[in-house]
């Protein structure tokens, strides 16, 4: 009996190997293989690709995955398997002997790959391109920090929604219309950058309301300040925008203390920007309370104050700035240990503030504690004391701002040239050549906490 | 209990075996065998790439094919058409010249990767501009500023030629491997990632050609024949007094192994290789170097 029931149990097992094998013949969910599904995309997004006889546009956001250095505008036309941009930006390759003006066109290799899904890669160098994803020397190893493969997300006839493959910001491309003529998009975007150029500062009116009291913006990026609800400080938000033929475009549709912004338009009369969707939101460039002309550094003695040697000492000196010829550059002297170097701040007629960026400054004879003397080319690298970072790309800086009118007195941030930075003092470094790429002797001194006050004249 | 276990059991046979459904094979391959598109480039790479030494030279960006702990950008057209002529004449056919066609078919890299920019380390603050990885793959990077080193024969071997024969001469000596006495020479005085903190000039002293030989042992005698190749008698007798008597004796009884090696084990006399090779590279500014 019981051998019995092993027979029954075997029986069952045999056929339940024989029998259910074809019981579950599934329907494919598509008609074609994988393979041949990527294929036929890659072919539909050629043509479409080539097919549109007046090309596409691209609002190109590089900065990594914050992407807040600002946005570019590319114009590009797919033929074969060459594409020709043309940008309202200037642009210069790291090798490059000369730059590419905004309005120029150039042209390169693109290829549609199947990677990460259906994937554009522009694949031989274009300055328009690639100046914003290339290395830019060692001290700048990750450059812009943008994309130069994208994932296709999604397309219709007219978008097509893309992914940068590395950094990961979705951009939109979208069909131009057979009417539009590039030059004069590029040269619409050119003017409204002119034209509103007159102010860095900002103010956010819904109808007479103010909602943004002050709003900065520099290099196609606005920073805003919130009213931080929870301790009543300010809030910074970064947001990066490109030109239009008619005004400018964020990004993304953003919400600032409650208004939201996206798309705006540019009337030069009064000098704002009108939101499309709703034309009492506005962007109005006023000229800043504490707005001061060049001839206010120059014509004041000023004390300045700062935190020197790794927070070591506080230190006081007096200084004048005086102007390099009929330049925006002013010149000053620090005391570095016992001697005094001159420095350069850079002044912004937009804003009527001051910039310290990054800056060779002299070469100097040092003696080593060994008792050898050797030459250090000193370089002035914006840092933050409290990562220990510093910056020695060309537009790191810091900038000033106005702590009180009366007399002035001004401080200095980060001035938002450097991606997810917080540059708050600089640091006088000493090279072993003339290039930033030569050795690294050290730290000759810190300067944090840097206060500049208007002295009264007697 | 036992029931349910064979429940079980037969319930995961039946998952098993249910996989035969007819799927039938697919006439058409999942690779594209039609012969693709080919630009002008294409075509020359072709003929004088492809044919003779079946070399794939890429110059159209391939991530996959990069190191991607780098920020990279791709090459430029242009470029990459200037420095395969290059590249043919001085690397290709300098050693056809001294060895015959059929060693440099043999043992040359397959693939030749061009990347436009140099690759940067910010930890290291060392710039890296080629690699060759067990044999198969050259990768030659900073092709974007070939246009200006073609003119200066200086130039030119610091950034490409002293490249191609270091990245060279690895795959010979993985193929066929050199005297480990070799090694003992300068045996303390390897210290990795660390050369960069050192110059050329200190390298010299402890008998180095370069601060990069005194990474480790391959690189050292890499560096030894790149630095022979590509430059004159002159220099290599500067470098020598710049040594001193120490370093000066360390590198020749280093060099002179290397030589041993190349004309016992490749039936390769290094100097004239050297003539060869500062011949061709004094020529490269009289090709043609744009048209394909």
């Amino acid at each position: 009996m019981n051998k019995m029931k092993h027979i029954v149990f075997y029986i069952t097992l045999l056929s339940s190997i024989s029998l259910t094998s074809c019981f579950f013949a599934e329907d494919d969910v598509f008609n074609q293989s994988a393979t041949e599904r990527i294929e036929n995309v890659q072919t539909e997004l050629q043509e479409l690709l080539t097919q549109a006889p007046n090309g596409w546009i691209l609002e190109y956001y590089p900065g990594g995955e914050a992407h807040d250095i600002g946005g570019v505008v590319w114009l590009l036309k797919f033929e074969g398997e060459q594409v020709t941009i043309m940008s309202d930006s200037q642009v210069q390759g790291y090798d490059e002997p000369k730059p590419t003006m905004p309005g120029e066109t150039k042209t390169s290799i693109y290829r549609i790959l199947s990677d990460q899904g259906v994937v554009l890669s522009f694949s031989t160098y274009n300055p328009l391109i690639h100046y914003y994803s290339e290395p830019r020397g060692g001290f700048d190893a990750d450059g812009f920090q943008g994309d130069f493969e994208f994932v296709i997300t999604s397309f219709t006839q007219d978008e097509i929604q893309i992914k940068g493959k590395k950094y990961g910001t979705s951009m939109c491309m979208k069909r131009l219309p057979l009417d539009l003529d590039w030059s004069t998009y590029i040269e619409h975007c050119q003017r409204i950058y002119k034209e509103s150029a007159e102010y860095g500062t900002l103010v956010g009116f819904n109808g007479t309301e103010k909602f943004a009291p002050s709003a900065y913006s520099q290099e196609n990026v606005i920073t805003f300040s919130e009213q931080n609800t929870n301790n009543g400080g300010l809030k910074k938000q970064k947001v990066s925008f490109t030109y239009t033929d008619k005004g400018i475009r964020l990004y993304e549709p953003t919400v600032i203390n409650g208004q939201t912004l996206y798309e705006l338009e540019w009337n030069n009369e009064d000098k704002t920007f009108y939101s499309i969707n709703n034309r009492n939101t506005m962007l109005r460039y006023v000229r800043p309370d504490d707005y001061v002309p060049i001839e206010f550094f120059t014509d004041n003695q000023w004390e300045l104050s700062y935190i020197f040697e790794f927070g070591m000492k506080d230190t006081i000196e007096h200084i004048k700035f005086t102007r390099i010829e009929n330049t925006d550059t002013l010149k000053t002297k620090i005391t570095a240990g016992n001697i005094k170097l001159d420095i350069k701040a850079i002044y912004n007629h937009t804003t009527g503030m001051l910039e310290f960026r990054t800056q060779y400054i002299n070469v100097l004879m040092l003696t080593l504690t060994t008792g050898e003397n050797i030459d250090a080319y000193i370089y002035l690298c914006p840092w933050n004391d409290e990562a220990g970072t510093m910056y020695m790309t060309e537009k790191a800086g810091i900038v000033s701002y106005t702590e009180q009118m009366e007399p002035r007195i001004l401080k200095f941030t980060d001035n938002g040239r450097t991606s997810g930075s917080e540059l708050n003092g600089f640091v006088l470094y000493g090279f072993g050549g003339r290039e930033m790429t030569s050795e690294k002797l050290g730290v000759l001194g810190t300067y944090n906490e840097i206060t500049l006050k208007q002295e009264t004249k007697e | 209990m036992k029931k349910y276990i064979k429940y079980f059991l037969l319930a995961s046979l039946t998952l098993f075996t249910a996989s035969c459904h007819e799927d039938e094979i697919e006439d058409t391959s999942i690779f594209d065998t039609n012969p693709p598109q080919r630009n002008a480039f294409d075509q020359w790479l072709m003929n004088n790439y492809i044919a003779p030494y079946n070399i794939d030279y890429k110059y159209k960006w391939e991530d996959i094919e990069t190191n991607m702990s780098y920020d990279l950008s791709p090459a430029g057209y242009n470029e990459a058409i200037t420095l395969a002529k290059v590249v043919k004449y001085v690397w290709l056919e300098a050693y056809d010249e001294i060895a015959g066609i059929h060693f440099m078919r043999t043992y040359v890299p397959k693939q030749i990767l061009v990347v436009g920019s140099a690759a940067y380390n910010a930890d290291t603050q060392s710039t890296v501009l080629g690699t060759a990885e067990g044999g198969l793959k050259v990768i030659l990077y900073n092709v974007n500023n070939i246009s200006n080193y073609v003119n200066e024969v200086d130039l030119l071997n610091k950034y490409y030629f002293h490249t191609m024969h270091h990245e060279f001469a690895h795959i010979l000596h993985q193929a066929r491997n050199y005297d480990p006495d070799f090694k003992k020479i300068t045996e303390a005085d390897y210290i990795g990632s660390e050369w960069t903190e050192k110059t050329d000039t200190a390298a010299n002293k402890l008998g180095f050609v370069t601060a990069y030989a005194m990474d480790q042992p391959d690189e050292d005698f890499v560096e030894i024949i790149a630095c022979r190749v590509t430059n004159d008698q002159a220099w290599w007798d500067k470098m020598l007094e710049g040594a001193g008597k120490e370093g000066a004796e360390k590198i020749t009884r280093k060099f002179e192994m290397v030589n041993n090696y190349l004309r016992n084990l490749w039936n390769i006399d290094i100097d004239r290789l050297r003539s060869v090779v500062l011949r061709r590279s004094k020529e490269v500014k009289d090709l043609d170097l744009n048209t394909v």
